[in-house]
């Protein structure tokens, strides 16, 4: 703390300066009893200590719910001092009382809120008259200006602290949080109409919801923990029986979906590249070691060993993505049709297939060992290996996201950083 | 090798039952749509019908059998504020298209359980309708009738149809899902009567806004229903994958899992011993990772040690098991799920009622599939033949009970 410029020190002295001297201007009269300022008061202080995990990654709390409907019923003034100070108490207690943090973070909260309750005066809003046009129209601008707002204290924050670019932080931020932003919005409305038309208690129902929704998320990370885990125990299994050995379907499958990221595919299809290409050669687990471990030289090895493929997809048909078991019945087809099981050509075979084809035999002319030479080929050899296959064994646009890759340098660097493991 | 698979499988009948819940659900619809009420299709009905899809999105599966979802809400709301077109329509239309392009069912789940929501959906409007409830008005008393009713059609349909393709029992179905089933609707049925006098004060705009936080509070639930049957998914996956190593048995422990769950269920074991047998089942030849295929697959004639070696793969497996979270509570039985009811079996000796029983469950779940499938060096058994040996072995090796309940498993299939 003692690092801190004397610019930063004054920004963070200058927050809650700025927003006691808006206070004093508005000097507007608090029409709030008691009573409620104690509600919201605990309430915020409850929420902004009951962090709920966010199923993407991090935590998220129902404050921003709570300052939606204080801003609107309340107006601004009520809302700077009282999502202020509780958002200030709250974080005090979570994470430990450091007086500049916590004024800091209190005053900065309080004027976003304020902010927000200025907006949604100025459009109009009004909670006595609850249509979409004086309320939910104001009130969805005004969480916006909250939002933008106090992603701009936070991004202003550490464009000082970290030196960190300050637009683009803060419009990267924006992004970041506008989905869970607007996703609060109608129950923030709905608890709105709530408090004016039934009772302020109803917010109550509301935290007492939290706890429900906390165990289940956290349960459902817990379940999603132990597939992963169950998925990488399967990984090993199929590499410890393969002749290219260890990590070789991580390989693939970081391969793989860098071609198919270049590609423009989805986030979500990308997720089932992943898994299918982990589990590409699952079949194999069930082939006798004679076929696995040597090179195959009698006809009969060679057909016992494409039977990986279909034993594979018998295995992974459970899982409830097709592209899983696409990927691992196809992986062995040809652009040209002379591939197997089923001698598919061209777009016949699935799109992620033909992508897991195109990794697998990169990876596998990088390993060497059956079917490709002993030492295994040099980068710029395997590289030239596959696009001298483009349109006999490849799909030429595969090869094309691929040689993209090459050229920007991606899939350079996470071969590198994949082998030193 | 594959298609020696399950011997229950009542698909057809499954099947039928499907098509004819839909047959009669179309009639019931048609029935009872208000024609008498006069009805100008508007912006508000359209979102109706798109809150009635999203709640359908978000659906939960209920042990042992059928789901629930949240378009109940928007169903019961649609009648509460008088649309009841609009709810008839969304019933009949949507969850079909939902049920298999959305949460992508097989066509018979999809198929029953749209004529399962059409037809209590029609009777819930018919109801509502012929006796012209309206908010506020003192009748109120048939609206909870109105959703009992419904929930009851409901549970009686899935009942049916779990009983067909999964053998569960309605008695069993109705032990255990019902309540949480009726407790979900009754507290739907509170939301939406919210919902109405809501409406009533501040208009269509609560409508929404109520249906859209209430999908939000219940989106955890569905990524939980889903992330289980995901889970559940790649655990069958490794078991598969122990069972490739042996090409005759590649659908053994699948085989284990269903048939313990269906002697499980037909002696009546808590839903909670009925998950714990799934999994046991399922994985109980996990151990068998470590042993090689050769001894395996070997048909007579194993060595000292390669017997210690496969007499090994209970304890394996427990061990396997016991610190994963999840798969604990179903270690113990698969460690005992050698032992013989005599004592004679491994690895401790266990006899009668020491043996817990699941374990004694699994071992004739395991015996009747071994002995009903083929193999390299002779045909599998049919299924009397199976069932005289388990017979034959009651008693000493096998529960008596047991195998009584495996054979009434079996009559019905």
């Amino acid at each position: 703390m003692e690092t801190l410029s004397r610019g930063f020190q004054s920004y963070v002295l200058s927050v809650p300066l700025i927003g006691g001297i808006v206070l004093l201007f508005v000097s507007g009269k608090f029409q709030i009893s008691w009573w409620e300022i104690l509600l919201f008061m605990t309430l915020i202080g409850t929420a902004s200590m009951l962090p709920i995990p966010d199923p993407r990654g991090g935590y998220i709390t129902a404050t921003g719910t709570l300052f939606y409907v204080l801003m609107s019923v309340h107006g601004p003034v009520a809302s700077l001092v009282i999502a202020g100070s509780a958002y200030g108490a709250g974080a005090a207690v979570s994470r430990g009382w450091y007086p500049w943090r916590t004024i800091f973070n209190g005053a900065q909260m309080g004027a976003s809120v304020g902010l927000a309750g200025l907006v949604f005066q100025l459009l109009g809003g009004f909670t006595g008259d609850l249509s979409w046009q004086r309320f939910l129209v104001p009130f969805v601008a005004a969480s916006l200006v909250h939002q933008a707002s106090n992603n701009f204290f936070v991004a202003f924050y550490f464009s000082q602290l970290r030196r960190a670019p300050l637009l683009s932080t803060w419009i990267t931020d924006i992004g970041d949080f506008l989905w869970s932003n607007l996703l609060t919005l109608p129950t923030a409305a709905l608890l709105t109409i709530l408090y004016v038309t039934v009772h302020p208690l109803t917010l109550l129902l509301y935290l007492g919801s939290l706890p429900l929704q906390r165990r289940a998320l956290l349960l459902y990370l817990q379940q999603r923990r132990l597939h992963n885990q169950a998925i990488d125990a399967l990984t090993v299994a199929i590499d410890a029986d393969f002749p290219q050995g260890r990590g070789h379907s991580r390989r693939v499958a970081d391969t793989a979906m860098t071609i198919a990221r270049e590609m423009k595919i989805p986030e979500v299809e990308i997720e089932a590249i992943e898994l299918g290409s982990l589990l590409h050669d699952v079949g194999i687990i069930g082939l006798e070691d004679s076929v696995k471990t040597g090179t195959p030289e009698a006809q009969d090895d060679v057909t016992r060993f494409r039977e990986h493929v279909t034993i594979g997809a018998d295995i992974v048909r459970a899982l409830p993505r097709r592209a899983i078991w696409e990927i691992v019945l196809y992986h062995h087809e040809r652009y040209d049709g002379r591939g197997y099981p089923s001698g598919k050509s061209g777009n016949e075979i699935p799109l992620p297939a033909r992508i897991v084809a195109v990794a697998e035999v990169f990876e596998s002319m990088l390993a060497g060992g059956f079917p490709y030479n002993e030492r295994g080929r040099s980068f710029g050899e395997a590289v030239a290996g596959i696009q001298g296959e483009s349109g006999s064994a490849f799909d030429p646009q595969v090869v094309q996201a691929f040689t993209r890759t090459v050229d920007l340098g991606t899939i350079g660097a996470s071969r590198e950083g994949s082998r030193s493991r | 090798m594959s298609d020696q698979s399950i011997a229950f499988s009542n698909e057809g009948s499954a099947r039928a039952y499907a098509v004819l819940t839909v047959v009669i659900a179309c009639g019931a619809s048609i029935l009872a749509y208000p024609k008498g009420v006069p009805w100008s299709p508007d912006f508000s009905d359209l979102t109706l019908l798109v809150l009635y899809a999203l709640g359908r999105w978000i659906r939960m599966g209920v042990e042992p059998s059928g789901h629930v979802t949240l378009s109940p809400l928007v169903l019961f709301t649609s009648v509460l504020i008088g649309r009841p077109q609009v709810a008839v329509l969304s019933a009949a239309l949507v969850p079909i298209l939902v049920t298999r392009y959305v949460s992508r069912r097989k066509w018979n789940e999809a198929l029953a359980e749209a004529g399962e929501e059409a037809l209590a959906s029609a009777l819930f409007v018919f109801l509502m309708v012929v006796t012209q409830v309206v908010p506020n008005d003192p009748r109120w008393i048939v609206f909870p009738v109105a959703v009992v009713a419904y929930v009851l059609v409901k549970l009686a349909v899935d009942g049916g149809f779990a009983f067909l393709s999964a053998g569960v029992r309605l008695s069993s179905s109705l032990a255990t899902g019902a309540t949480y089933v009726l407790l979900h609707h009754l507290f739907l049925a509170v939301a939406a009567l919210g919902v109405s006098l809501l409406f009533s004060k501040v208009g269509f705009l609560v409508v929404p806004l109520a249906a859209i936080a209430l999908i939000e509070f219940y989106y955890p639930g569905k990524l939980i229903s889903e992330q289980r049957e995901v889970s559940f998914a790649s655990l069958s996956m490794i078991a598969q994958a122990i069972d490739a190593k042996d090409p005759y048995t590649a659908m053994h422990s699948r085989n284990v899992s269903e048939i313990s769950v269906r002697i499980a269920r037909s002696m009546r074991l808590s839903e909670v011993d009925v998950r714990k047998l799934r999994i046991g089942g399922l994985l109980h030849d996990i151990g068998k990772i470590g042993v090689s295929g050769q001894i395996i697959r070997k048909p007579a004639g194993l060595t000292t040690n390669e017997q210690l070696a496969m007499r090994e793969h209970p304890v394996v497996s427990a061990n396997i098991m016991k610190p994963v979270e999840l798969l604990a509570e179903a270690a113990e039985l698969v460690r005992h799920h050698h032992e013989h009811y005599d004592g004679s079996g491994y690895p401790d000796g266990l006899s009668g009622k020491a043996i817990p029983l699941g374990s004694r469950i699994i071992l004739v779940a395991d015996a009747y599939d071994a002995m009903t499938t083929d193999r390299p060096y002779r045909k599998g058994r049919s299924r009397e033949e199976a069932l005289a040996v388990l017979r034959e072995h009651a008693g000493r090796q096998f529960d008596v009970n047991v195998v009584a309940a495996l054979e009434e498993v079996l009559e019905f299939f």
